[in-house]
C-alpha cells in the first residue's frame, strides 16, 4: 500500500489511512485549519515572530552558519594564547562580526546596529533570539561576542548619556568600521561569586576590589577572576566598592586596559567555551578619573542587579541553541548511520529519543519566547526562570543525544561532547542555577510574605 | 567450589592497593588539569604489573580478572579498580585493558594468542548492544534471520566506512574482537594494522586513554571456541566484567569528586558562613553521597559470587542505574564549586567528563535497560 518512502514503522504520505492524503479530501473551508504546511520546526517558529525579529533571526542563523560553524571544533583544540593575545581565527571573526553588526546592536542605528523594527520589541528578545542561533552553531563563539554585549549593558542601564557618548558611541564606530572594541563585565571576586550576585550573601561580604578616592578620580586595588573577555577587552566595567565600606557602595567604573597598573594575570583553562577567555584580572593601584564613574558612586549594586536580569535571558538563549545544536547533531547521526542494513531514525527507541530531544528544546524556546516578547521590563524571577530552567533542561537534552550516539557521541569529531562541555558552564555562569533559583523567589517575597501572614 | 579468598585476604590485597594509588599513584597525579604523561602512565602500569595488581600473559596470572571462580574474585578485581580510580580514572581503566587479554586468553585456553604483542579486547559493537538480538543470544533463545544480521553487523558492520570505536591506550599491536558466524560469537585475532587505525583525537573523558577507530574486517586469526555454548558463557563473562570495570571506575571517581566538594564546602565562605550550611549546598553533596551510596551498593550487587555469564541481566541492571546516579553525583560536586569547578585545575570537571564517558562506553543506559527487558523476557 505504501508507494513512497517512509521510515519502518509509518505509512507513507500516499497511503490510504495517511492523514495527509485525508486532509486534502476535506472540505475546502476545514481543509486550511486541519493541513499544516510542510515546513521544519525552525521555520515554524520563526514564522511566528514578527516580521523585524524573524529576519533578524535568519540573519543571526546565516551569520552562525557562515562564521563560526567552520572554525567551532579547531577553536575549542587550539590552546589558549597568552593573555591579551587573540588567535588570529577569533580576531578575523571579531573584524567580521563588527562589520555585519553584530556587536553594536544593543543599540538602534544610526548610534548602533539594530534595526529600529527589532528595537520596537524588548532588547531581551533580541538578544535571546541572538544567543540561540550563535550557542546552536559554537557556544564559545557566541560567549566571545556576547561577553562584549554584557559589558556594554552597565553603561546602558546607568542612564548616563554622557558616558554613553564617551564611552559607547566612538566604540561602536571604530567596531562597525571593522576595529573591534572590545568590552567586559567584571563582578566575579576570588572570595565572592555567588555573593556577587545575590542580595544576602552581599549583605556579608567583604569586598575584594576597592576603590579609594584620590584627586580628580579613583584608585582601584584587587582582583577580579573568571572574567569572560577579560583579557582581550579595551573597556572593562569594573565594580569595586568604596574604601572601608561593603557591597552597598559598589560603584560601576569604565577600566581601559591600557590604564597603568591593569594587567591580565591569566587565562583559566577551561572545560569548554574555549573560543572565550576566562581572565584573572588585577588592579594595581589603577588611577580612574572621575568622568569613567558609570552612574553615581554607589549605583552600582543596582546597575549589576539589573544588567543581570536582562542578561540571563541571552544565558537561557544560549541554552536553548546548545540543546537544537545537540539535537540536530544526534538527528544527522541517526539519518546517516546504519545498523543491519536500516539507517538507526528506523528504530523505534531513537525516534523516541529524537521527539523527546525535540519535545524538550521546543518547550524551553517557548517558555524563554513568552517571558521575552514581554520583558519590556527585565523582571528578576521570569530572567532568572528562564535562565536556570532552560539550561537545566538544555544539559539533559544534550545528554540525550550523546546517549543516542553513543560512544561515538564522546568522539571529539561528532561535536556533541563539545556541546556538553560548552553547555555546563551555562548551569554556573551569570549565578548559578541553585542562585537563580532564590531570585526567583527573591523577586516574590512580598507575594510569599502575604501569604503567610494570611495563614 | 574451592574457596581460596578470604574476607581477611580481600582487606590485605586492598590495603596494598590502595597505598600503591595513595603513595604512587597520587604522586603522579598532583596536576589535575593535565591528563597523566603517557611516559608517567607506562611507568605506573609497571610497576602496577610488578605489585601483582596487572596479570601478566604467560606464567601464572595474578591480578585483576584471575580469581573470578572465587565468589569473592570479581568483589577484588572491581574494588581494586575502583581504589586506583579514586586517585585517577584513566589509569584504573588502563589496569582493566590490559587484563581483560589475559583473562580472555585464559578462558579461550589460548595464553599463546598474547605472546610478545600488546593485546586489547573490544566487546562494543558498531552502535548499541545490538537490540534485542544480543540478549536472545545470550539468552540462549532461537534467533531469527533478523537476529542474526543484526549481531554480524553489530560486530562487523557492513557499511561503507563504518569504524568501531575502541578506548585503549595507544600501543596495542592485536585486537581480540569477538565476531557473529551465524551460529555463536566466536574471537578473532586481528593485527591492529589490518584494521587501519584511525585515531580520533580526544575524547570527553578519560585523557589518558586513546580512541580509536578501527575498520570493519575480518582478517585474522580464529580463535574459538568451538562449542556454541561456550562461546556463549564466554561472551557473557566479558560483557558481565566490563560492566564491572565501567561502573567501578565511575564509582571511585565520584568518591573522590565528592571529597573534594565536601572540603570545598567545608572552607568556601559565601553569604558569611562556609558554604555547607547552606541548604542549596547540603542537597548538591546529598545528592554526591547518595550517588556514592547506591552505586557501592549496586557494585556489591554486581561482583557477588563468582563471575556467571547467566547473571548479565542483573548486571545490565545494576549499571543502568549506576551510571546515571554517578553522573548526577559528579555534575553536582561540581556545582558545588561554583566557576572554580569548570576551570581543570580544580580537578571536577575532569571527574564529570570521566563519569560522562563511562556511561556511554559499553552500552549505554538505554540500550542497558532495553537489554534487559528482552532478556527477562526471554528468559
Amino acid at each position: 500500500m505504501n508507494q513512497q518512502p517512509h521510515l519502518d514503522g509509518y505509512l507513507s504520505p500516499d497511503h490510504p489511512l495517511s492523514p495527509r492524503g485525508l486532509f486534502a479530501d476535506l472540505p475546502a473551508v476545514v481543509r486550511p485549519v486541519v493541513t499544516p504546511r510542510l515546513a521544519t520546526v525552525w521555520e515554524q517558529d520563526t514564522a511566528t515572530l514578527p516580521p523585524a525579529l524573524a529576519l533578524a533571526r535568519r540573519r543571526y542563523r546565516s551569520f552562525a552558519e557562515r562564521e563560526l560553524r567552520h572554525r567551532a571544533l579547531s577553536i575549542d583544540l587550539a590552546p589558549h594564547p597568552e593573555p591579551g593575545k587573540i588567535l588570529p581565527s577569533l580576531a578575523d571573526l571579531l573584524k567580521t562580526a563588527g562589520r555585519e553588526g553584530m556587536l553594536t546592536d544593543l543599540l538602534p542605528r544610526p548610534l548602533g546596529s539594530a534595526s529600529l523594527g527589532s528595537y520596537r520589541y524588548p532588547l531581551a528578545w533580541t538578544q535571546a533570539l541572538r544567543s540561540e542561533e550563535l550557542g546552536r552553531v559554537c557556544a564559545g563563539q557566541m560567549l566571545l561576542l556576547g561577553a562584549h554585549s554584557l559589558g556594554v549593558i552597565p553603561i546602558v542601564f546607568s542612564g548616563d548619556l554622557g558616558a554613553m557618548r564617551r564611552f559607547v558611541l566612538p566604540a561602536y564606530r571604530r567596531t562597525m568600521a571593522g576595529d573591534p572594541h572590545i568590552f567586559a563585565y567584571a563582578i566575579t571576586e576570588p572570595s565572592a561569586g555567588s555573593d556577587a550576585e545575590e542580595g544576602h550573601g552581599a549583605s556579608v561580604s567583604r569586598p575584594g576590589v576597592v576603590a579609594k578616592q584620590v584627586n580628580g578620580g579613583w584608585s582601584l586595588r584587587g582582583r577580579k577572576i573568571f572574567i569572560s573577555g577579560g583579557d582581550i577587552a579595551k573597556s572593562i566595567t569594573v565594580f569595586a566598592a568604596l574604601e572601608n565600606e561593603g557591597i552597598e557602595s559598589w560603584t560601576c567604573f569604565l577600566v581601559t586596559s591600557d590604564m597603568p597598573g591593569f594587567e591580565v594575570v591569566r587565562n583559566e583553562l577551561k572545560m569548554g567555551m574555549r573560543a572565550s577567555a576566562a581572565a584573572e584580572i588585577a588592579f594595581h593601584d589603577v588611577f580612574v578619573p572621575d568622568d569613567h564613574v558609570i552612574g553615581r558612586p554607589r549605583q552600582g549594586w543596582a546597575i549589576n542587579r539589573a544588567t543581570l536580569n536582562a542578561s540571563r535571558y541571552a544565558v537561557a538563549g544560549m541554552g536553548v541553541g546548545l540543546a537544537q545544536g545537540a539535537t540536530e547533531a544526534a538527528i544527522d547521526f541517526a539519518c546517516r548511520t546504519e545498523l543491519a542494513g536500516k539507517a538507526l531514525v528506523n528504530f523505534q527507541e531513537v525516534q523516541l529519543q529524537i521527539a523527546e530531544m525535540m519535545a524538550e528544546t521546543s518547550a524551553i524556546r517557548g517558555m524563554l519566547w513568552q517571558a521575552a516578547r514581554k520583558a519590556y521590563v527585565a523582571r528578576q524571577d521570569r530572567s532568572s526562570m528562564c535562565k536556570f530552567h532552560c539550561t537545566d533542561r538544555a544539559v539533559r537534552v544534550i545528554e540525550m543525544a550523546l546517549e543516542l550516539m553513543g560512544n561515538h557521541g564522546t568522539l571529539h569529531d561528532s561535536g556533541v561532547e563539545k556541546i556538553y562541555r560548552d553547555a555546563r558552564l551555562t548551569q554556573i555562569f551569570e549565578g548559578t542555577n541553585q542562585i537563580n533559583r532564590l531570585a526567583v523567589i527573591e523577586d516574590q517575597q512580598e507575594q510569599l510574605l502575604a501569604r503567610v501572614e494570611r495563614n | 567450589m574451592e574457596t581460596l579468598l578470604g574476607e581477611e585476604d580481600l582487606k590485605i590485597v586492598l590495603g596494598e592497593v590502595r597505598r600503591f594509588a595513595r603513595g604512587v599513584v597520587a604522586a603522579n597525579v598532583e596536576r589535575p588539569e593535565q591528563a597523566l604523561p603517557r611516559p608517567s602512565l607506562d611507568m605506573l602500569i609497571a610497576e602496577a604489573t610488578g605489585a601483582g595488581f596487572i596479570p601478566e600473559a604467560g606464567e601464572e596470572p595474578t591480578g585483576l580478572w584471575v580469581d573470578l571462580d572465587d565468589p569473592l574474585g570479581p568483589t577484588l578485581s572491581a574494588r581494586t579498580i575502583e581504589t586506583l580510580a579514586s586517585v585517577n580514572p584513566g589509569l584504573a581503566w588502563t589496569c582493566h585493558v590490559r587484563a581483560m587479554p589475559v583473562w580472555l586468553a585464559q578462558r579461550l585456553n589460548a595464553p599463546e594468542v598474547l605472546e610478545g604483542q600488546q593485546a586489547a579486547v573490544t566487546l562494543q559493537g558498531y552502535h548499541g548492544l545490538g537490540r534485542t538480538a544480543l540478549p536472545r543470544y545470550l539468552a540462549g533463545a532461537e534467533l531469527g534471520r533478523e537476529d542474526c544480521a543484526m549481531l554480524s553487523d553489530w560486530l562487523l558492520p557492513a557499511q561503507q566506512d563504518a569504524r568501531r570505536v575502541v578506548h585503549a591506550p595507544c600501543g596495542f599491536e592485536v585486537l581480540l574482537s569477538p565476531h557473529f558466524d551465524g551460529e555463536a560469537v566466536r574471537w578473532m585475532r586481528q593485527p591492529v594494522n589490518a584494521l587501519d587505525p584511525l585515531p580520533v583525537g580526544p575524547s570527553l573523558g578519560l585523557d589518558e586513554v586513546d580512541a580509536v577507530a578501527l575498520a570493519s574486517s575480518d582478517a585474522g586469526t580464529p580463535l574459538g571456541p568451538e562449542d556454541p555454548e561456550e562461546a556463549r558463557k564466554i561472551f557473557a563473562e566479558a560483557l558481565v566484567i566490563q560492566s564491572l570495570a565501567l561502573v567501578a571506575v565511575g564509582l571511585g571517581c565520584l568518591r573522590h569528586a565528592r571529597d573534594l566538594a565536601r572540603e570545598q564546602a567545608k572552607t568556601r565562605i559565601q553569604g558569611g558562613q562556609s558554604i555547607e550550611h547552606h541548604p542549596a549546598v547540603q542537597s548538591l553533596l546529598g545528592s554526591a553521597d547518595t550517588a556514592v551510596v547506591v552505586a557501592d551498593a549496586l557494585l556489591d550487587r554486581m561482583a557477588a559470587g563468582p563471575l556467571r555469564g547467566n547473571r548479565i541481566g542483573d548486571v545490565f541492571a545494576a549499571r543502568a542505574s549506576a551510571h546515571p546516579l554517578l553522573c548526577r553525583g559528579a555534575t553536582d560536586a561540581l556545582q558545588v564549586f561554583g566557576g572554580s569547578g569548570y576551570m581543570q585545575d580544580v580537578g571536577m570537571e575532569k571527574a564529570l567528563r570521566d563519569s560522562q564517558q563511562l556511561r556511554l562506553m559499553g552500552g549505554t543506559p538505554g540500550e542497558l535497560e532495553r537489554f534487559v527487558a528482552e532478556w527477562e523476557r526471554v528468559q
